[in-house]
């Protein structure tokens, strides 16, 4: 599906955007390459670095940017995509999560994206075609609100979701130029106002300019509300929020997971609750900012909840599970075991999940990050 | 990219703020602050938008809220200058705004960490101006070695003197057959100007070396910069010299006797270390005659027609005299050939014209044409080609952004 993410960007008129390929983001470059845009250029450079060096000064230019990448090529972009943050320009960055190397390997990981998480930029998390598709044109309108101005990393599991074939409906141009104006962004580059961008700062100011990122993060679930309000008139559908969940009302157990884990998760929870069983789903989908009251909200009356993470933090644990815990701090009654599986690829089946649901409803207390396999 | 009425989109912007304003930090007699100042006279007042990356150009114009730049200047990464610079000049392209994007870098940024992304942004042929203002150090980090430090220097990760020879980024960038390469020196003011008045009337990539003297690096006297420039020049270590399309070797100015010593001499730098004088000048000597080789016979060394598809065409860089334009044309018609179109253009320098002729013949008259055109005294450089006119078209409106200078607008005879 990553023809998707490539069409999304093409109907949201990316104007500008280097790209690099890597395996396997590849098919998005291909395609942005493949048909002129009618106003708007690619440009085949050199490295991800560069990917994102021509994003930024197209965007401070006042052009819409857009790129791709994945693993090493997310690592060797890394300070670029600081850079972006902090110059506040809205360019969306497409990840298909892979392991990185070396040693090599190509399959699915979330520790590439996940490593860009200090970074001044929002991340989504998506489980699906339509919820990349939909998630991109959100992401556009949510980092270049007024009010937010950050660039947004859009994620899909490398191969697991970014090969696969799934009916998509992909909006058309009208209404993508109905719901996505063009970009006005308030700080690019003016001839009759010149400023300098990137410069010299002063130890005060960059606190408060650091301080002034978290009120555009803390402005995202209401900036975020309208969007998706505005997405649902345009298109008749609303893609989901930051913890779309599941059968969380009455539920004694939750798991939390992100990206394709979560739909086989939601198998899980379909199965066990035919036998009866309390059991719960929360996605996590975006992961910045990280909504802390949302999820709690969502998490309902869980008093168990299992989080699912394809990623690994050494010296640590899963990345999501210390946010997890962290929000639920002070919350004694709860019991949060952290499960690391599928790194590198491994598959995550319903029988994993399964038997993660079973060791979580046994456990009398929570214990250390738990590396999480078939078989036990 | 909304239009903006305020910006303009397709008008010149001419602006009152000095490219480079008082206040700035630099250290006195920084020969990259006098390199800006001098690439603001030669920009003639035009706007433009700076892509400077981490270096001491991005350390000395200030800190937020204040800056020295009178025009926008974009601080990149250390290596992401082209990059940026890129994106920039792309978008003024779609946007239709005739600013010229310029990247002003130093040596470490130019040579050693950016050398991929410049190499990448050179055999693209972005539009793009790229200054390397070189004064042989990582100076903003407190003077490291950087690859473009010469030999026998001392930094302070070189105390005893760098072992290695300094690395030949022209040799590189003229490698790539960039439209245009350059070396500038602070004490030829107008060889700098009328070469950045080539570089903003050609199209594509362009690779200027400034050698810049840095007296907090090289231990000088603030007073020598421009005299330290001078020398460089005279002695033949800094060898003033053009590249057209990677082919065509000008020499701008040779080395007139002056001894190497006394470049060295007002240096403390070369002062305490093993320093074998006679191994540099051999070093220098040897420089000079792979230059000299290149630049043999120029411009009528290589004169062979470049480009696929389109109209035959002459350009002709010539300098501004009574009767050039009689001459040049007079080598055209002796040889047969018929002249379709004239475009005449007056260099910012106003010192020089490019000559553009639009011919009907096959390619080998073209070049025996060239030939010809290439031995009158006053032509600098003769191109021929085969592509788009490069000057605004007769039958068009002259688009305002081939203008680089408003006051002396494209004549089309
Ligand atoms: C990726 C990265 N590495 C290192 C630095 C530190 N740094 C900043 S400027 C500089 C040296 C710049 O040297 P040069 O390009 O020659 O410019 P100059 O300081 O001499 O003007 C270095 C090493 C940096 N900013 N970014
Ligand atoms: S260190 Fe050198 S280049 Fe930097 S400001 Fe001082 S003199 Fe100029
Ligand atoms: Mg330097």
């Amino acid at each position: 599906m990553l023809a998707a993410a490539g069409e999304a960007n093409r109907v949201a008129r990316g104007c500008c955007s280097g790209v690099y390929p890597i395996t396997p983001q590849t098919e998005i470059m291909e395609s942005l390459t493949a048909y002129p845009f009618t106003k708007g250029a690619v440009v085949t450079v050199e490295s991800e670095h560069s990917a994102m060096g021509v994003c930024i000064g197209a965007s401070i230019a006042g052009a819409r940017a857009y790129t791709a990448s994945a693993a090493n090529g997310l690592l060797y972009m890394t300070e670029n995509v600081f850079a972006a943050g902090y110059y506040r320009l809205p360019i969306v960055l497409v990840a298909a999560n892979r392991t990185i190397g070396p040693p090599w390997n190509i399959w699915v990981d979330q520790g590439d994206s996940l490593a860009l998480r200090d970074a001044a930029m929002l991340q989504f998390y998506c489980e699906s075609h339509q919820d990349l598709v939909d998630t991109i044109l959100v992401a556009f309108r949510v980092a270049e609100d007024p009010r937010v101005l950050l660039p947004a990393l859009v994620a899909q599991d490398g191969f697991v979701l970014s090969h696969a074939l799934m009916d998509v409906d992909l909006p058309d141009q009208t209404q993508v130029d109905a719901f996505l104006p063009p970009l006005d962004l308030p700080h690019r580059i003016r001839r009759d106002h010149p400023r300098i961008y990137g410069g010299l700062t002063w130890p005060r100011d960059t606190q408060r300019q650091r301080e002034d990122i978290e009120h555009a993060m803390q402005a995202v679930p209401h900036v975020m509300e309208g969007v998706l309000d505005e997405f649902e008139t345009v298109f008749g559908r609303r893609p989901a929020g930051a913890f779309p969940a599941a059968c969380t009302d009455d539920a004694d157990l939750v798991i939390v997971a992100c990206n394709t884990m979560a739909r086989t998760a939601m198998h899980v929870v379909e199965a066990r609750r035919a036998r009866g069983e309390r059991v719960g789903l929360v996605r996590a989908k975006l992961f910045r900012p990280f909504l802390r009251d949302e999820l709690v909200r969502a998490l309902g009356s869980a008093r168990r909840v299992a989080v699912l993470d394809r990623n690994h933090s050494p010296g640590s644990g899963g990345i999501f599970w210390a946010e997890v815990v962290a929000s639920l701090a002070g919350r004694s009654d709860v019991l949060v075991q952290d499960y690391i599986v599928g790194l590198g690829g491994t598959d995550v089946p319903h029988a994993v999940i399964d038997a993660i649901v079973d060791d979580l409803a046994a456990r009398e207390c929570a214990g250390p990050p738990v590396f999480f396999e078939e078989g036990g | 990219m909304a239009d903006d009425p305020a910006q303009g989109a397709g008008a010149v912007v001419t602006r009152s703020e000095p490219l480079w304003r008082p206040g700035n930090s630099a250290c006195a007699g920084c020969g990259m602050s006098l390199g800006l100042q001098w690439l603001d006279q030669a920009l003639h007042g035009g706007m433009l938008t700076l892509v400077v990356p981490a270096c001491c150009a991005v350390a000395t114009p200030g800190a937020f809220p204040d800056s020295a730049y009178g025009v926008p200047a974009v601080g990149s990464t250390f290596a992401s200058s082209p990059a940026v610079a890129t994106g920039v000049s792309r978008v003024h392209e779609l946007n239709d705004e005739p600013d010229p994007t310029i990247c002003w870098a130093g040596d470490g940024g130019t040579y050693d960490i950016g050398m991929a992304t410049l190499s990448a942004a050179a055999e693209r042929n972005e539009d793009v101006i790229y200054v390397c203002y070189d004064n042989e150090i990582y100076g903003n980090t407190g003077g490291q070695r950087s690859s473009a430090t010469p030999a026998g220097a001392r930094t302070t990760t070189t105390p005893a003197g760098k072992p290695e020879p300094k690395k030949d980024v022209m040799a590189i960038m003229a490698a790539h057959g960039v439209p245009y390469a350059a070396t500038l020196s602070l004490a030829h003011h107008d060889d700098f100007m009328r070469k950045l008045a080539v570089a903003q009337t050609t199209r594509g990539f362009r690779f200027l070396l400034l050698l810049s003297p840095c007296p907090a690096g090289w231990k000088s006297e603030p007073a020598d910069t421009v005299e330290l420039s001078r020398l460089a020049v005279a002695c033949g270590v800094f060898p003033l010299y053009e590249v057209f399309n990677g082919r065509r070797y000008r020499i701008n100015a040779r080395a007139d006797g002056t001894p190497l010593e006394d470049y060295l001499a007002r240096q403390k730098r070369f002062a305490g270390v093993a320093f074998d004088v006679e191994a540099a000048r051999t070093a220098t000597k040897e420089k000079w005659a792979r230059l000299e080789a290149l630049a043999a016979n120029f411009p009528t060394t290589d004169v062979s027609v470049t480009g696929d598809a389109g109209h035959l065409w002459l350009r002709v860089l010539v300098e501004d005299r009574p009767s050039v334009l009689a001459r040049v044309a007079g080598q055209v018609s002796r040889r047969g050939v018929n002249i379709e179109t004239v475009v005449v253009r007056h260099l910012p320098d106003r010192a020089h014209t490019y000559i553009t002729l639009g011919v009907d013949a096959d390619e080998a008259t073209a070049e025996r044409v060239a030939r010809g055109i290439a031995r009158l005294d006053a032509v600098v450089d003769v191109e021929p080609f085969v592509g788009e006119c490069p000057e605004p078209q007769a039958e068009q409106e002259p688009k305002a952004e081939m203008r680089p200078d408003p006051d002396t607008p494209p004549t089309v005879r």
